[in-house]
């Protein structure tokens, strides 16, 4: 059965915490990563993520689908920035000798540091991410939406849209070996792209009939009697709670003053060597 | 008797990625112009062989060769040409405009000519009765005439072994009868059908074979007669054997070799020709 | 106050949008069922058995559009005049796919749905959970998701979550017809120790006459949207004409005593067997 919504259960600190917390954590991470053009910040907010995944999570979180993601984006990225980016100018040495390709140019310093930034910023927020889904069963997911005042009918759309992922790819599954039991071909993209059609119908006229299903077994159980049915979830706030809320709100404020006072840290204008790109910044 | 074997297992055996072992040990041949049932619990492996047969799944051990070539070599678009396979739902395999289409589909991708995809179509059409229905929508047809419209397109590509995965499903008994007759009348046209069912009247009625499977093992093959007659086989693999053979069993009528009716069980118990 | 916990009077039904059904689903039916009665509904394909289904809790004429006419009645009132939601807590309906009714994360959540939409305070809702958990043997279950359970599980929780709502009549559309033969037995012995224990009400369509055979009291018949047999399963198989007519057929054992009987000349009873242990129990004692 594969994993609804990326969600490993556990008993760490983080599992334990309420879900709106945690998607407060999200929001001001993101904030945060945003605020500055720093290595060291950005650098600072990825290896947080690294250690609390790792909290939560022990060696899972390489198995993880959005570590994965994080790892494969640090090649790209890095890589495709040095080449191609509009700032580059400072051509970057490596033991002397510069790396340059046909129609790309050199490989720049400005394009390293701001691949490098980049990645580490979109990184934070990605961890951040898997830390919420990770440690947040679809359940409390679904109640902390809720009792943050998001309708009840749409909480109940995000979670049915939740199951039916799964059972969208199992379907199409399915249906693909299907067709292929009916001689489709497969050898070209040709023939790929023409097989979406005959996987597309089936899908379509499945989901449908499901969902009509679906809609009359609801209505057997009083679904859409009430915008405010009986809560029976448990959602308590916590001291850890109240000490994730605190640091994180407490780290907010604490950077957006010293963004006024000090800037973004930016140092792309600035860069001759490759020493330049791990300067503070400080203006 | 003379049976030509049209698939040919050795040593069979498939484990799943999660360490499951759907099939241990498996070795088996399967005989043209005959209706054979594989009959078994849910998870004891009938489905996962079934798909073996044409390529869909890969064994992790041991071969299957189909018309005497090991189908590990081949794709499965390729084994669509001989081996057919018709899915429990129907729903997953129709999805053209009309019934006319649905069955040249398949015909179209073995990129046969015009002339023989007319002719073939024609053929299918007859075989199956389909003529008042060709204008129509496949997905507006009723559960039992969605199942022959995905029947007729699997059987117009011609090939040699056509499986059933649970065809009898959601079918009432008129229904039933016309898939058991259909599949007769393929056999009679050498083909040779293969029937995953629970359904245990109709696996009685129509199979020449029966094959039953209990936790990822074959553990009996036979005529219908001896596999129903088979009570211990039978509380194993927590199968019911129909009214007929259940008391036919009782006063330990049933002969291996002769398909128990109700005409022959009606003598029997009339003439008191039984011991209890 | 009525006799009777369900009527069906004079009710005829057409689908507004139903592409493969060209004439009314259901033609002047009329149908009383008393208190704890087994009411088995058999009949082919399109026959109109579950046409009938979706009427006892008015989902026709509310949520399914068509031409409907005749009055449809439960424990005394008109359906017309109460919502599916009302409806639903006296009325319980399962259906044939067992996954497509499952629509929370795990299945304690599934089995509270029903009463929270009724907005039932919380400590009532958790009693009648647990009870019924324990009446249908899911505590194993408890925070699984639904959807990773098997077929015959999965529509275990479907009724358990329908009996939450308190109904005291039970209607059940196929609900075997995707199971394996195991999982059928095990939901036809939980819904007829719901009638045995519970004096639940139940009215099931499903096509194994053989096995409803043993459970039900009273058989109906349809064809073609009309009922055309009504009475006991003894009563009702003595009607072999009428089952070749609409092309079905009756248990086994009961068409070999009718061989016996009209070839042979060699039935000595009255009556002919309806299950398997009838027809052993004659056998054994010899029929003579």
């Amino acid at each position: 059965m594969t994993n609804i919504s990326m969600y490993i259960p556990g008993n760490s600190f983080f599992h334990k915490c309420d879900s709106r917390v945690k998607m407060l954590l999200l929001v001001i991470v993101s904030i945060m990563a945003f605020l500055f053009h720093s290595p060291y910040v950005c650098g600072f907010l990825f290896l947080t993520g690294v250690i609390f995944n790792y909290m939560a999570l022990g060696s899972r979180m390489f198995r993880h689908m959005l570590t994965k993601m994080v790892i494969i984006m640090m090649f790209f990225l890095i890589i495709l920035h040095g080449f191609v980016n509009p700032r580059g100018e400072t051509p970057a040495l490596f033991f002397g000798k510069v790396i340059s390709l046909p129609f790309f140019g050199a490989y720049t310093l400005e394009g390293f540091y701001i691949g490098l930034v980049f990645w580490l910023r979109l990184s934070s927020i990605i961890l951040m991410a898997e830390l919420f889904v990770s440690t947040t069963s679809p359940s409390d997911l679904i109640n902390g939406l809720h009792k943050l005042g998001v309708p009840y009918n749409f909480c109940f759309m995000v979670s049915m849209s939740l199951q039916l992922i799964p059972i969208s790819v199992r379907e199409a599954t399915i249906i693909n070996s299907a067709q292929r039991a009916r001689g489709l071909p497969e050898k070209s993209i040709i023939d790929r792209f023409r097989g979406l059609l005959p996987m597309f119908v089936p899908l379509v006229v499945s989901s449908l009939e499901r969902m009509e299903k679906t809609s009359m077994a609801l209505e057997c159980r009083g679904f859409g009697n009430t915008n405010n049915p009986t809560n029976m979830s448990d959602i308590v706030i916590r001291k850890r709670d109240i000490a994730l809320v605190a640091v994180s709100v407490l780290l907010l404020v604490a950077s957006i003053v010293l963004r006024i006072r000090y800037g973004s840290l930016n140092v792309t204008d600035y860069l001759n060597s490759w020493s330049d790109c791990f300067r503070l910044g400080i203006r | 008797m003379n049976r030509e074997v049209v698939a040919h297992i050795e040593n069979l055996e498939h484990i799943y990625l999660n360490g499951h072992k759907a099939l241990i040990d498996i070795n088996l041949d399967i005989y043209k112009k005959e209706i054979t049932a594989i009959i078994g619990q849910n998870g004891s492996g009938k489905t996962t062989l079934s798909k073996h047969f044409n390529g869909l799944l890969r064994p992790t051990a041991g071969r299957i060769y189909v018309n005497g070539r090991d189908v590990a070599l081949r794709r499965v678009s390729e084994m669509a040409r001989e081996v057919g396979y018709v899915f429990q739902n129907p729903n997953y395999q129709l999805f053209c405009p009309t019934v006319l289409e649905e069955i040249q589909f398949g015909l179209k991708n073995l990129r046969l000519s015009d002339e023989d995809i007319k002719a073939r179509t024609r053929e299918v059409i007859n075989e199956f009765d389909l003529k008042g229905m060709l204008k129509k929508q496949p997905v507006t047809l009723s559960s039992g005439s969605k199942k022959i419209v995905a029947l007729a397109s699997v059987y117009a590509m011609d090939p040699e072994i056509l499986f059933l995965d649970e065809p009898t499903t959601g079918q009432d008994q008129y229904g039933k009868t016309r898939l058991g007759l259909l599949s007769r009348k393929m056999k009679e046209q050498g083909k040779t059908v293969i029937i995953i069912s629970h359904d245990m009247d109709f696996v009685a009625e129509y199979a020449d074979r029966v094959i039953v499977m209990n936790e990822s093992r074959i553990i009996l093959d036979g005529t219908p007669a001896a596999v129903f007659s088979n009570e211990e086989v039978m509380r194993t693999a927590h199968i019911m054997p129909p009214q007929i053979y259940a008391i036919g069993n009782h006063i330990n009528v049933v002969s291996e070799e002769k398909r128990l009716s109700v005409m022959d069980l009606s003598r029997i118990l009339a003439e008191g020709d039984y011991c209890v | 106050m009525s006799e009777y916990v369900l009527e069906l009077k004079d009710v005829n039904f057409k689908y507004d949008n139903a592409p493969s059904i060209e004439e009314p689903a259901l033609k002047n039916i009329s149908l009383n069922v008393r208190k704890g009665e087994f009411v088995g509904i058999i009949g082919s394909n399109n026959s109109g058995k579950s046409t009938i289904c979706a009427l006892c809790n008015g989902l026709i004429p509310k949520s399914i559009d068509g031409e409907f006419s005749g009055t449809v009645k439960v424990n005394g009132h008109d359906i017309k005049d109460y919502s599916t939601a009302r409806m639903s807590q006296e009325v319980g309906l399962v259906l044939p796919d067992p996954e497509a009714q499952l629509s929370q994360l795990t299945v304690y959540d599934e089995l509270t749905f029903g009463p929270s939409n009724l907005e039932l305070p919380r400590e009532e809702i958790e009693a009648r959970a647990e009870r019924i958990m324990k009446l249908i043997r899911l505590e194993n279950f408890r925070d699984r998701s639904p959807f990773s359970l098997s077929g015959g599980e999965q529509q275990r929780v479907a009724i358990a979550s329908v009996l939450t709502m308190n109904p005291e009549i039970l209607v059940l559309d196929e609900p075997t017809s995707n199971l394996d033969p195991l999982s059928t037995e095990e939901i036809f012995e939980i819904i007829c120790r719901l009638n045995r224990e519970m004096n639940m009400t139940v009215i099931l369509v499903e096509h194994e006459i053989e096995l409803m055979a043993k459970y039900v009291d009273r058989f109906v018949v349809m064809d073609n949207g009309r009922i055309v047999l009504d009475g006991t399963p003894r009563e009702v198989f003595s009607h072999k004409d009428v089952f070749e007519q609409i092309r079905m057929f009756i248990p086994t054992v009961t068409s070999l005593a009718g061989v016996i009987d009209e070839e042979y000349r060699k039935w000595g009873r009255h009556e002919y067997p309806i299950t398997l242990e009838d027809m052993y129990e004659i056998i054994d004692s010899g029929k003579e």
